[in-house]
């Protein structure tokens, strides 16, 4: 017996030494002085999150010596269900990145505190983007939850030694017809540059983040939609919808996207461009920051392309010119003990300085708009061209229930490109139709379930 | 039955309180880890848990058997979207795979039993695939499916012209066998060395005396090692039943790390599941969709255990 009871004392002074010692720490750590620590969970947005943004904030420990940011990075896999299970358990950090297609949903929760009147301080709407501005409340409402952070929009990147060669111009780009004879006079070349054999066009498949914003445009452009204007009806089955989706399709149908694309994902078909395999491939503005970049800092300037290659906008559609706008709104999660804090923060990471320097790291396109009359968005044309591409721009409407849809949209559109690999006879209008049908009845579903 | 009633009540706890010592941090992990989140999951199954009602969590309103109807009854329910797909790729995927890993373990066990130099190093060689994390599997098989340039078809078309044009593995009905070939990849050399441990317990007399009655090595085969092992493939078929069943890293992880869908012959039930719960955030229909898998496997282990009993009794 006596044995148990001296394991037993010995247990129970393990116990209280650790109990002590952590309240040792604790009372430390209060005592040491009056340093606020804002913690920041933010998704890889550059090539080192947590390095470029601490780089980013060396101007703001300038003027708030007594504030302390802990970075923390998520993968964008993991973030969604991080953010989700922290917004219901409480244990949350203070400042938090948010995809602006996520906005409306975490708002919703009433996870998020809500900014209206800060935001009113640095000038309010008139501060941001209009178009990246409607992503910061959900629609309808005026109260700002989430500030817009950064913007990714999309463009045209074209081989200017292929162009060159074939007798093409910018301008040749500029309306869907243009934009095939283009890519036609490029398939019927059958060119092979630097050893390479280019095909017109590389658009990613399905296993993508993006399978969703690559279609959006095409579908805007040729006055679709995805949801009615009041966002309770799905307008997917719509000859418009069907327009659009028809003429992407056909791009590969045509001959004029690889088949093996469609296996393919978004940074795959980058590096294959970069690489000489494509005359043209619409992505984000982090590609021109990669193809300006030294391959010592993880960038591709150094390769045949990233000397001849410009940008053009989105080709124009029957009923527009829209661009893909989506990127990242911050906010404060309602449970934050460190609120003025953490206003501070945000307030800097949205000021001129500090978004400037955050998309000369990133790559993305700036929220502010003052921010744009930086000699580095006006000096490089190609820059200019987000410039007019972001103000031209479209985001996904920022209701609770889209971030229901996407997912039930990714999965559709991405079996569409299943169905029209194994097509025998080609993917036409019927075959369009039917996989809208579906789509329809599932985002309907959604739409009555959220009622 | 005397002697038992004379000793004092605490008798068997006193002579076995070692091992009452010894298995309580498991129990108590146990009922942690998994009875109380079973219980939860079970309850939350009986909620309206979706985004709107989400902060609420467990206080969220209860809608009692309504996910359940959503699940199995009501055609227009977002959860039925590819629900059948999911299960029946699940069975096929379950099946092939868990046959594939006893299959192949039992091939090379029976090899590796043979005595020959480097043995041991081979054993060891073959164990590498299990070394690999599920989903790491995931991301390199995924490059090793890629139509043009993965190494797959580089191997069957350009060196061994075993097929005409190259096939699309990640896209299309191929991807049941791209999901497949990688998990049975992953898992059969623990097949193989559970396998491998019971053929050396089987005496080598037994094989003498069917080789003096004219047996071949095939008739040894079914006669002997088959029937002998069935306690160690029989457990194998367990563990690969709910293994596979459950399988999830391999697939999320080689459809654009969880961006993607895997596509109507990759969707597995724990592909669907997780996308119906925590990418469309209907965490009650999720749950209840978890049960009824959970109420299947508790009847497909009660199934299996009839046979091993059996197994178990002729042996």
């Amino acid at each position: 017996m006596n044995k148990w009871l001296r394991y037993g004392i010995l247990a129970l002074s393990l116990m209280t030494f650790l109990v002590f010692s952590g309240c040792s720490k604790a009372s430390k750590a209060g005592a040491s002085s009056k340093t606020t620590e804002v913690t920041l969970w933010v998704m890889p947005n550059s090539l080192e999150p947590v390095n470029d943004l601490e780089k980013v904030l060396e101007g703001f420990y300038k003027t708030h010596p007594n504030i302390k940011i802990k970075i923390t990075s998520l993968d964008w896999g993991a973030a969604w269900v991080r953010i989700t299970t922290a917004a219901v358990s409480g244990d949350a950090p203070d400042i938090v990145q948010l995809g602006t297609t996520w906005v409306a949903a975490i708002s919703s929760m009433g996870a998020l505190s809500d900014l209206t009147a800060q935001v009113n301080t640095i000038g309010g709407a008139s501060h941001f983007l209009p178009s990246i501005w409607k992503t910061s409340s959900i629609e309808g409402t005026n109260t700002v939850t989430a500030i817009p952070w950064f913007v990714d929009a999309r463009a045209m990147y074209y081989r200017t030694d292929v162009f060159n060669k074939l007798g093409l111009t910018k301008a040749d780009l500029s309306t869907w017809a243009g934009f095939q004879a283009a890519l036609e006079k490029i398939k019927k070349a059958d060119l092979t540059i630097d050893g390479k054999k280019v095909s017109p066009l590389g658009i990613p498949g399905k296993n993508d983040w993006n399978v969703v914003h690559n279609l959006a445009p095409w579908i805007w452009n040729a006055g679709g939609d995805f949801l009615s204007s009041d966002y309770k009806k799905s307008f997917l089955n719509t000859s418009e919808t069907a327009e659009g989706l028809a003429y992407y399709i056909s791009l590969v149908t045509k001959g004029f996207v690889t088949r093996a694309c469609l296996e393919k994902n978004t940074a795959q078909i980058e590096n294959d461009f970069n690489n000489g395999t494509f005359a043209i491939i619409f992505d984000g503005s982090n590609e021109l920051r990669g193809l300006t970049t030294s391959p010592e800092q993880g960038g591709a300037a150094d390769t045949y392309v990233a000397k001849r290659f410009d940008i053009a906008p989105y080709p124009q559609g029957p009923k527009g010119k829209s661009t893909f706008v989506g990127g990242s709104n911050l906010a404060i999660f309602k449970g934050s003990k460190n609120k003025e804090a953490a206003w501070e923060v945000l307030k800097y990471l949205t000021s001129k300085e500090a978004q400037v320097e955050y998309c000369k790291r990133s790559g993305f396109m700036p929220a502010a708009v003052e921010a744009f009359d930086d000699p580095y968005f006006t000096e490089d044309s190609r820059r200019a061209i987000y410039k007019e591409a972001v103000k031209d721009g479209r985001a996904y409407p920022s209701v609770p229930s889209w971030g229901l849809i996407e997912p039930i949209l990714a999965r559709r559109f991405g079996i569409m490109w299943d169905y029209v690999l194994e097509a025998k006879n080609g993917f036409g209008v019927v075959e369009i139709k039917k996989l809208l049908a579906l789509a329809d009845k599932e985002v309907v579903s959604i739409l009555e379930k959220n009622k | 039955m005397a002697t038992i009633e004379q000793r004092p009540r605490n008798y068997y706890y006193k002579k076995y309180r070692i091992a009452y010592a010894f298995i309580a941090p498991t129990l108590i992990g146990m009922i942690i880890m998994h009875f109380i989140p079973i219980l939860q999951g079970i309850y939350m199954s009986f909620l309206s848990l979706n985004n709107y009602t989400l902060s609420q969590y467990l206080g969220a309103p209860m809608v009692w058997f309504q996910n359940y109807y959503d699940v199995l009854l009501n055609p227009s329910s977002p959860i039925r979207i590819g629900l059948l797909q999911s299960v029946r790729n699940t069975i096929i995927y379950t099946v092939l795979v868990t046959t594939g890993q006893i299959g192949l373990g039992m091939i090379v066990a029976l090899m590796l039993n043979l005595e020959f130099p480097g043995r041991s190093f081979v054993r060891t060689l073959f164990l590498f695939s299990w070394i690999v994390p599920t989903y790491v599997t995931g991301i390199l098989w995924g490059f090793m499916w890629q139509q043009s340039i993965g190494i797959i078809n580089i191997i069957l078309v350009d060196w061994l012209h075993l097929l005409p044009t190259k096939p699309f593995w990640l896209v299309g009905p191929n991807t049941i066998w791209a999901i497949i070939v990688p998990t049975i990849w992953r898992y059969w050399p623990m097949s193989m060395i559970m396998l491998l441990a019971g053929l050396q317990n089987i005496s080598a007399e037994l094989y003498d005396a069917v080789k003096i009655d004219g047996a071949n090595r095939w008739t040894a085969f079914w006669k002997i090692t088959w029937p002998l092992l069935r306690p160690v493939w029989m457990i194998q078929v367990l563990f690969g039943m709910i293994y596979n069943v459950y399988s999830f890293n391999i697939v999320i992880m080689m459809f654009g790390n969880g961006a993607g869908f895997p596509g109507e012959w990759g969707d597995l039930m724990m592909t669907n599941i997780f996308r119906n719960s925590f990418m469309r955030w209907d965490f009650g229909v999720g749950a209840a969709t978890s049960v009824i898998l959970l109420m299947f496997m508790i009847m497909a282990v009660n199934i299996w255990f009839r046979f091993y009993k059996k197994a178990e009794e002729s042996v």
